[in-house]
């Protein structure tokens, strides 16, 4: 099972983020729906309110009108064989004379004129009869002190607000059904994926660093934090395949000067009679021992400038003046190999950077071509400015490197000749590469036809000219 | 001379002051930085040497803080790695030289001599002269015998150096970091090829050779007298 190798904890879906999320918002939701349903039900039940006033009071004032012209005992017999239907009636009426007797109706005393709410009893109405307990009475004086009450159960009212507020509760509870549905299948959804995530993030902790993170070609988040994630994890193995590497190759290299020195010293021992072989002996093992102590010095040093810290010590210098000083040191030692020397340095071409890194730099690429190339080899140092950017280039005559082999020669230890036979720790184009890399510049190595040519190409100070300088 | 020696590592220390002592120097060893700063402030010295890592008191630290209580000995500091940064904080901090572990005694015996005769030569002179032989750092002009040599500006300071110290032996060491500004080992015999033209200027067709050759150690411009 998966669950042996794998200590995942499966998360419950009610406690991710996503459900979390899903329930906020379908509590935000139906907050809303509420709100909005409250105001609906306010608006409707006051217009339907409105609307059951305004009838009473036009049936009020058509019977005052006729109160003008009739007689109100005649209206009283017309209102009383109304009144006999019970069942569907519009409306109640009750008549009390000027006296306060009561000529219709079922209403105890004469109220006041304007609107009243009474109980659905004073209107002749049984309980049975209705779905409301108040009706609305609109009591109005006629010209000869007579009180004529027109009144209505509010049933109509009453069953329109109840249908209504059933309605919006149902649609209340299905948004929030809805929302915590929603909720649960996104939370399902990116669970899966989090968890197959979260698997293959555990088999490469494991150990095993070439698995990748897995995609489903939607190209949504999830897809592109894995593609983050993966480039992450192809950086961290290049550099655990760097690192492996460089440790063999430093186990291997130095190995070879020791094997040598010890081998020297057993034959000391063995066979030096007198102190002058020992002399001879003990000069040779201090000469080996050195070149073990300077394979680390320039180990060390590539590390630092890696690491960047040299990069606060960046300063605007001259890196005409750099190039002369180096090619006036150099040009005895070239020379006196039997070789011709040509330098081609543009004057005033100003960089930020380490002085000390960049000689050392340069040093590297002659002495580079010095080694690698046989006596009496043309080597030419040149540096040339354009409007940003400048050139320096380190270029020989010798037989160059074949194109397959540019890319690797500028890793640590690579000596093209696996006989190792040639001088130097194979360290000298690592350093460069680094010093490059901490300037920001690009170095190339190119075909000089024949010979090989590296040009270290670097973004120039932009220059103030003093004359314009205000 | 009395001499001041600074470091944790009692193996190292114990090489180095029994190689003063063959010397003749007179060595006090203090092995943390806290008992050396109190010995340097003791003093009094006519050279120290710090060792960039100690424990307590660390060497740039130590220095700092000899510095600040206006001792002026010259100090000599050790750096394990030979980064770049240790040594540009050492001589931030007042250290006069700095030399990168392991190295040969020659090397530690030539520094520890040019630190401690430091201000025998003012840095202000115009003219140092040994022997028949006499340089004008204004001018630029070298004389020998009253006879004008032309030297190129590499070998002017070359020289210069080499006066500057004329009686003492100084290593390949020593001029690439002073008259080249080469805080590096160079794999190429940059140092023997400027010495033996500088050599074929200044010598040929003299008596007596000025520059001589010390076996194992450097070069040393001879002081007659």
């Amino acid at each position: 099972m998966a669950s042996d190798t794998v200590s995942v904890r499966p998360v419950r879906f009610h406690r991710t983020a996503a459900f979390r999320l899903a329930l906020l918002i379908a509590l935000l939701f139906s907050a809303l729906t509420v709100i909005q349903f409250a105001i609906v039900y306010w608006d409707f039940s006051s217009f339907a309110r409105a609307q059951l006033r305004s009838t009473i009071e036009h049936e009020a004032s058509q019977l005052a009108k006729e109160a003008e012209e009739e007689d109100v005992a005649h209206i009283v017999e017309r209102l009383r064989s109304l009144q006999t239907y019970v069942h569907g009636r519009a409306f109640a009426y009750a008549v009390f004379d000027a006296s306060g007797v009561r000529l219709l109706g079922s209403m105890a005393r004469p109220p006041g004129a304007g609107w009243h709410q009474v109980p659905v009893k004073e209107i002749g109405e049984t309980d049975e009869d209705a779905h409301s307990e108040t009706a609305i009475a609109y009591a109005l004086t006629l010209p000869d002190g007579a009180t004529l009450v027109v009144a209505r159960d509010t049933d109509d009212f009453v069953d329109l607000r109840k249908r209504i507020a059933e309605t919006l509760s149902f649609g209340a509870a299905l948004t929030v059904l809805l929302a915590l549905l929603g909720g649960v299948i996104i939370s399902r959804r990116s669970l899966r994926r989090v968890d197959d995530i979260n698997r293959t993030a555990e088999h490469i902790m494991t150990g095993d660093l070439s698995q990748r993170l897995p995609r489903w070609g939607s190209g949504d988040e999830f897809d592109r934090l894995s593609d983050v994630l993966n480039r992450m994890l192809q950086r961290i193995e290049t550099l655990m395949l760097d690192v492996r590497h460089v440790s063999s190759d430093i186990a291997h290299d130095l190995r070879t000067p020791l094997a040598r020195l010890r081998q020297g010293l057993e034959a000391l021992s063995e066979e030096a009679v007198s102190p002058a072989d020992y002399h001879r002996g003990i000069d040779k093992a201090l000469t080996e021992i050195d070149d073990v102590l300077d394979t680390f010095a320039a180990l060390l040093r590539i590390a630092e400038v890696e690491a960047g810290a040299r990069k606060a010590g960046f300063r605007s210098l001259d890196l005409s003046a750099l190039c002369r000083q180096i090619a006036e040191t150099y040009a005895p030692v070239i020379e006196d190999d039997g070789r011709s020397f040509v330098v081609g340095i543009d004057p005033d071409v100003s960089v930020r950077g380490d002085p000390e890194l960049l000689t050392q730099a340069v040093a590297n690429l002659i002495e580079n071509a010095l080694r690698h190339t046989p006596t009496g080899t043309p080597i030419s140092l040149g540096l040339t400015a354009t409007a940003d950017q400048a050139r320096l280039a380190v270029a020989d005559r010798g037989q160059g490197i074949p194109p397959e082999a540019r890319g690797s020669v500028l890793g640590r230890f690579s000596r093209l000749d696996q006989s190792r036979s040639s001088s130097g720790h194979g360290l000298g184009l690592a350093l460069v590469a680094a010093v490059a890399e901490l300037h920001g510049a690009s170095l190339a190595l190119r075909d000089n036809r024949p010979g090989l040519r590296i040009e270290v190409t670097m973004p120039t100070e932009s220059r103030v000219n003093p004359s314009v300088r205000t | 001379m009395r001499i001041l020696l600074i470091e944790d590592d009692a193996e190292v220390a114990g090489h180095i002051a029994k190689s003063l002592q063959q010397h003749g120097h007179v060595v006090e060893h203090a092995v943390d930085g806290r008992d050396g700063l109190v010995m340097a402030l003791d003093g009094p010295y006519d050279v120290m040497i710090v060792d960039r890592m100690l424990p307590g008191l660390d060497g740039v630290s130590l220095v700092q803080s000899i510095r600040h209580a206006k001792i002026g000995t010259p100090v000599l500091i050790l750096t394990t790695k030979g980064g770049i940064q240790d040594r540009v904080e050492g001589l931030e901090a007042g250290a006069d030289d700095y030399l990168v572990k392991p190295f040969a005694f020659a090397e530690l015996m030539a520094r520890i001599k040019a630190l401690s005769r430091r201000p025998a030569i003012a840095q202000e002179a115009t003219r140092l002269a040994v022997a028949d032989l006499a340089i004008d750092l204004v001018k630029r002009s070298v004389q020998r015998g009253g006879k004008t040599i032309e030297l190129q500006p590499q070998e002017f300071r070359l020289l210069e150096y080499l006066m500057r110290h004329a009686g003492e032996a100084v290593t390949r060491t020593m001029l690439l970091e002073n008259v080249w500004d080469f805080h590096f080992d160079p794999k190429t015999n940059i140092v023997e090829t400027h010495m033996s033209r500088l050599r074929s200027k200044i010598d040929r067709g003299f008596d007596m050779e000025l520059i001589e050759t010390i076996r194992g150690v450097g070069y040393r411009l001879r002081a007659p007298g």
